[in-house]
């Protein structure tokens, strides 16, 4: 938008983050700082080993323990509420928040203690006995699918509850007749979002019967599925307080529902805030954790024709979210590329690992990875250029909107134009240069690029819905049925309003809700809330317009297609001096009837709720395809370099151009490309949840899971790219996940180039120290 | 289990004491929170690695999860409760609005500390004594970019206004 | 993660909690307590005693010794080492080693007695300490002993101190003649426990011969190590490249690494030897000037 006169007022504007102005002082409002009158505090018994019989829970001693109020065990909650819905109709995988009859990973909750303290809970769950029978237990999914493995939940028959494969165009022929087939094996190790705040909920039931919840919950959707689960009608689902970070992860289900419970037995509020053990253990937090094989047929010009996608995927022990992000990448599965034909499918596999939760992308940047790995590859093995390559098999700008196999159409794009804008602003001759001079002299330099697709615009299907109010003084109430982890919603939603009423900033108050405020909200997931509530905005402002616009022709005795909006100025276009202020159509609207059009409803209140556009909500996919609205695209350069002694790894330069059409406010949209980033170095680089060959997960705290710190975090540099989306009533597309999505793959290709003079590919993540000392000395065996 | 004495301590948080009957297990990161109230503090890790808790102590940058709540019996302890006012905010949190140098805010308090600490001691600080600091504290938001923006502009502005001095 | 319930005595002199400690079956002098108060929130460690030794500010002090070294006193705060001329003159490598040490916040409590006493496997003034041939003056209840460095580690997390013992004063001796010390360590993150680290500390004869040596190493083993194999490899000769390879190539007799999540021991092993090449050429390079 820079350089031309923008039609907004306010889209395209750095403007202050509202938020900000009360994180600086300390005084954001997170789960953790509520309190409620005589509340008790929960802390869990976790299993000490990975795969058992549950024989019993013995809570005598703990009970007896100071300030112990109640001890719940799996065999209470059965009573007392539903399993935990999955993610796929699995009768036979019964998912309640305490083990009930089988322990199936090593931290698994196994009891519940409830005391006037935390701390005092804590004394007694050391008291818990717990008696159990071991059993294998099933840390590697390949071992898990095999037929003599023991089974995770015995009733289900298999370990594989998910197992799909899609065949979109003709593979088989492709791969009959390409000039070259290659096959490649990529492993995704487990890492997530890690958010510093862990999980917590309050629960409580109020004096009307109604139970109320709080927690540091993402998603309003939990409300409907609170009151199947607890089995009760009467949930209020809070949706109004800070979250500290979620990036898609905190969905604390069966934390809400274990508080919920506790707060029904006790009759008093109870409040669950895990700790850092508890949060990396058991919180159902982890991302993909994946097996890749990848088949790739190409013509003799590098002409891409045909992938063959096999995914393994390590779900954890129950089924939870995990599925959701094996078939997200059908929305973009083959990236930015003309690919005709795609096979894609694997296996869904249960061990002993806490659930999956749809992280940053839900299994977006895994598949990015693989597949810009194999575009790396491909080119190393063609002795072709990986850039060339890259810019021959883009999809061209001129064929958007472009359908991909499996039938999901990408709305806009220009690939072409990010890759080469990213490497004018890198001087990619200048880096291959010094390079070219590292090598030389014994140094391990490497540059690295990938491109990425970044679906947005998440489960279109369920709306997004927003109430504006105009009260008697003429401020407006936005009111949103979510609260937020750090997307500047609040900022995102008075912005929007202020450039569709005209109003001011300070004339505008955001009002986050709860389950029963009449507000539809679905979930800030899948890069939608800029596309789902900011279309929502659009078009309730639009009904607030009318119903103005209406009292102001009445008023004005004109018809109302003669009035014009002039700033917040409602006039007679003909003759523009006749018009009405923002202040007088606020009193009017709540003023004595006979001054408004006969029938009107008195006062302005206005609710819309957006479904979506209708490429997504009406059409029909090839079964087992997604499709979401908005594709946006990023390119990274990133220049590492390897210690060929230690085995360090150095991030020198990191550059992105980031297109995800018009930005409403680059504050903030920058502040996703980077933070994306920084969680893919940490990805690529340092964050492993993995587990010993007990199933005894070895990162459970801060000191052995390791997120980047500043110093191991280079200095981005970011240039745009804008291609707006023609789905979006500002031109904007989804963008809080994309740099996350493409980082891993960019960090990977730099790596992999530093060290390739030595015969090293890179087919791994987190690329380590260790990693790279294996692989050299791999290698020099090899030689 | 025989209950161990409770002590009683006396502490001046932000410039006002306070008085307050503590375990000796309790340490000064909940005493402040849950005893004392100031919840801008905040939890991350309880085991010293991620700084959300960063508090001033006698004038020291500490983790006050790593700090009991008896060992700050007569302590002068600053919390992000006390820096700048509603009205004016310090430099680094004009800057840090004005960079949007967080996102989620959970980790601000504990980075906004360790930066009023470096630039007290040393308000033109070298980029690496910058990128040091800060990584004694993890954000998972920014990927560091806007935070470390906002605290060089806070330098600069150090630098010129030592200029003109 | 609360800690589980302890009795708190804070002591008022170094008798005071020597007797403290003396009196219980399970107590714990706590100094900076950024490793035991980690511990206690996770349960790992639980004593029933916590005797606070901050109070002791007699015992915070970095003084120059006649003979050219230092005396420090065991509650001297890790960032006060850092920030000492006193160091950075007559104890370089410690100086070299202190940024190293976590994180200010956490150096600003830390202290190295405390840190000493503590005896992780990771710990730099561990490695320091052996480095540079420190003593360690401790009291207890039978009075007052010095122990060597060298003689002061036991196994992980475990020293010599016995229960009721205090360690007070740590004595750095001046560095040798023509000497040149260095440290360096490779950790996954800044101010993570180091992968491995090496101490070195060389003295050179009139001509130019090695006749003191110390190598010394943090994550190498169960506790700080020294390499008596490469030391003794590198004495009396010239600090060429073929001196420094063959000190490197024999670390691992003397070093026990195990694996871990991080790393593997041969990786450790590995990282030793490279370090320890780049210890003795930066070590050589400042005895040299």
């Amino acid at each position: 938008m820079t350089g031309t006169e923008s039609r907004y007022r306010y889209i395209g504007r750095p403007m202050p983050v509202i938020e900000d102005r009360r994180f600086v002082r300390g005084r954001g409002r997170y789960i953790n700082d509520l309190a409620m009158p005589a509340m008790l505090h929960l802390a869990v018994v976790p299993a000490p080993v990975a795969h058992a019989r549950l024989l019993g829970v013995d809570a005598s001693e703990a009970l007896a323990s100071p300030g112990v109020v109640t001890v719940l065990t799996g065999a209470d909650l059965v009573t007392m509420m539903e399993p935990v819905p999955q993610e796929l109709p699995l009768p036979d995988v019964i998912w309640y928040p305490l083990a009930v009859d089988k322990i199936r990973y090593a931290g698994e909750w196994v009891a519940a203690v409830v005391a006037t303290s935390r701390a005092a809970a804590e004394d007694a769950a050391e008291l818990v006995v717990i008696d159990f029978d071991e059993l294998e237990p099933l840390v590697d999914p390949r071992r898990a699918m095999q037929p003599d493995a023991a089974l995770l939940h015995e009733a289900q028959g298999t370990n594989v509850v998910w197992n799909e494969r899609h065949t979109w165009g003709d593979v088989d022929g492709e791969f009959a007749s390409a000039d070259h087939v290659f096959e490649y094996s990529y492993r995704w190790n487990r890492h997530s979002g890690v958010p510093l705040e862990t999980f917590g909920a309050i629960a409580q039931v109020d004096q009307t019967g109604i139970l109320e919840i709080w927690a540091s919950h993402q998603n309003p959707d939990i409300q409907q599925e609170a009151i199947r689960v607890m089995r009760t009608p009467k949930v209020k689902v809070h949706m109004d307080i800070d979250i500290g970070g979620s990036y898609g992860s905190k969905r604390g289900r069966k934390q809400m529902y274990l508080t919920a419970a506790a707060a029904i037995r006790t009759r008093r509020p109870v409040k669950f805030m895990e700790d850092r053990i508890e949060n990396m253990q058991a919180s159902d937090g982890h991302g993909p954790d994946r097996y890749y094989t990848v088949k790739v047929a190409a013509s003799a010009e590098g002409m891409v024709r045909a992938l063959d996608i096999d995914v393994i995927e390590d779900l954890g022990a129950y089924c939870g979210r995990g599925p959701r992000q094996i078939t997200k990448p059908t929305s973009a599965v083959v990236g930015p590329y003309r690919i005709p034909a795609v096979r894609y499918g694997g296996y869904g596999v249960l061990t002993c690992k806490t659930n999956q939760v749809p992280f940053r992308g839900a299994g977006q940047s895994p598949h990015n990875f693989a597949i810009e790995r194999t575009i790396d590859l491909l080119a190393r093995d063609l002795g072709m250029d990986r850039v060339e390559l890259r810019l021959r098999n883009y999809i061209q700008p001129e064929e958007f909107p472009y359908e991909i196999p499996g039938g999901a159409i990408y709305d806009s794009g220009n690939y072409p134009g990010a890759a080469e804008l990213a490497m004018k602003q890198a001087r990619f001759e200048d880096l291959l240069a010094e390079q070219a001079e590292a090598r030389a002299a014994g140094r391990l330099f490497g540059i690295g690029t990938a491109g990425g697709i970044e679906p947005g615009g998440a489960a279109a299907e369920h709306g997004e819905g927003v109430r504006i109010e105009v009260d008697a003084t003429g401020h407006v109430v936005a009111t949103i049925g979510f609260q937020s982890a750090g997307q500047a919603h609040e900022s995102m939603v008075t912005q929007l309003v202020c450039e569709e009423l005209g109003v001011e900033i300070e004339d505008v108050i955001v009002q986050r809700g709860h389950g029963l405020g009449g507000i539809y909200a679905g979930a800030p997931t899948g890069s939608r809330m800029t596309q789902m509530l900011g279309t929502s905005i659009h078009q309730c402002a639009k009904k607030v317009r009318a119903k103005l616009t209406a009292i102001a022709a009445f008023t004005l005795e004109v018809e109302p297609d003669e009035i014009e909006i002039n700033g917040t100025d409602y006039r007679v276009a003909a003759d523009p001096s006749r018009k009405m202020t923002w202040q007088q159509l606020a009193k009017t609207a709540y003023g004595p009837r006979l001054k408004n059009p006969p029938g009107m409803e008195p006062g302005i209140v206005e609710l819309n709720v957006y479904a979506g556009p209708d490429i997504v909500t009406k059409r029909k996919l090839t079964t087992g395809a997604k499709q979401f609205p908005t594709y946006a695209f990023d390119f990274h350069v990133v220049v590492a370099e390897v210690d060929p002694d230690t085995c360090e790894i150095k991030l020198r330069k990191y550059l992105v151009v980031h297109d995800c059409g018009t930005v409403l406010n680059p504050l903030v949209v920058d502040g996703f490309v980077y933070g994306g980033i920084g969680h893919g170095i940490g990805g690529a680089m340092y964050e492993n949840f993995a587990y010993d060959e007990n199933g005894q997960l070895m990162a459970v705290s801060f000191m052995d899971y390791l997120m980047p710190t500043a110093a191991e975090v280079p200095t981005v540099e970011l240039h745009e790219q804008c291609t707006p989306t023609p789905l979006h009533p500002y031109g904007a597309k989804g963008a809080a996940e994309g740099a996350y999505m493409t980082a891993p793959a960019a960090i990977a290709s730099a790596i992999e180039d530093a060290v390739a003079p030595l015969g090293v590919r890179i087919t791994e993540v987190p690329i380590t120290p260790q990693l790279i000392f294996d692989s050299i000395t791999a290698a020099r065996s090899n030689a | 289990m025989v209950e161990p004495a409770r002590f009683p301590i006396t502490l001046t948080v932000n410039g006002m004491p306070h008085s307050v009957t503590v375990e000796p297990r309790r340490t000064l990161l909940d005493c402040l929170r849950d005893d004392l109230v100031f919840p801008g503090t905040h939890v991350g890790c309880e085991h010293g690695v991620c700084g959300c808790c960063n508090v001033i102590v006698d004038g020291a940058l500490v983790r006050s999860c790593l700090m009991l709540a008896v060992q700050a019996d007569g302590a002068d302890v600053e919390t992000i409760e006390g820096v700048g006012t509603e009205d004016e905010l310090s430099p680094i949190q004009e800057a840090f609005c004005a960079r949007h140098a967080m996102q989620c805010g959970y980790c601000t308090p504990g980075m906004v500390m360790t930066l009023e600490d470096l630039l007290r001691s040393n308000p033109q600080p070298s980029e690496e004594e910058l990128v040091d600091a800060v990584s004694g504290n993890l954000c998972r938001c920014t990927g560091y970019q806007q935070i470390l923006q906002a605290a060089r502009s806070v330098i600069a502005d150090n630098a010129a206004k030592a200029g003109q001095a | 993660m609360k800690p589980a319930p302890f009795d708190y005595h804070r002591a008022t002199d170094v008798d005071d909690a020597v007797a403290a400690l003396h009196e219980v079956e399970d107590g714990k002098a706590i100094a900076g307590g950024q490793s035991l108060i980690a511990l206690l929130n996770l349960r790992l460690a639980r004593p029933e005693l916590l005797v606070d030794l901050n109070p002791l500010s007699d015992l915070d002090y970095i003084e120059p010794t006649q003979d050219g070294g230092l005396v420090i006193g065991a509650m001297t705060r890790q960032r006060s080492l850092e920030r000492s001329t006193l160091v950075r003159d007559r104890c370089p490598i410690m100086h070299e080693a202190m940024p190293l040490v976590a994180h200010a916040a956490i150096r600003n409590r830390g202290t190295i007695g405390g840190s000493l006493a503590h005896a992780d496997t990771g710990s730099e003034l561990c490695t320091i300490s052996l480095a540079v041939d420190a003593r360690m003056r401790v009291r207890g209840t039978n009075g007052d002993r010095e122990i060597k460095a060298a003689e002061f580690f036991d196994g992980p997390l475990t020293t010599v101190l016995e229960q009721d013992e205090i360690l007070t004063e740590i004595v750095v001796p001046p560095p040798p003649a023509r000497s040149g010390a260095a440290f360096a360590e490779v950790s996954r993150r800044r101010g993570d426990f180091a992968l491995a680290g090496v101490g070195g500390v060389l003295g050179l004869g009139n001509d130019g011969r090695v006749t003191h040596a110390r190598l010394s190493y943090t994550s190498l083993g169960p506790t700080a190590l020294r390499s008596p194999h490469a030391e003794e490899s590198l004495l009396g000769n010239h600090l060429n490249d073929e001196a420094i390879e063959k000190a490197a190539s024999v670390v691992g007799e003397d070093l026990s690494p195990s694996d871990d999540l991080h790393a593997t021991a041969a990786f450790r092993l590995h990282l030793a030897r490279a370090l320890t090449k780049r210890v003795l050429h930066t070590a050589a390079q400042r005895a040299a000037t």
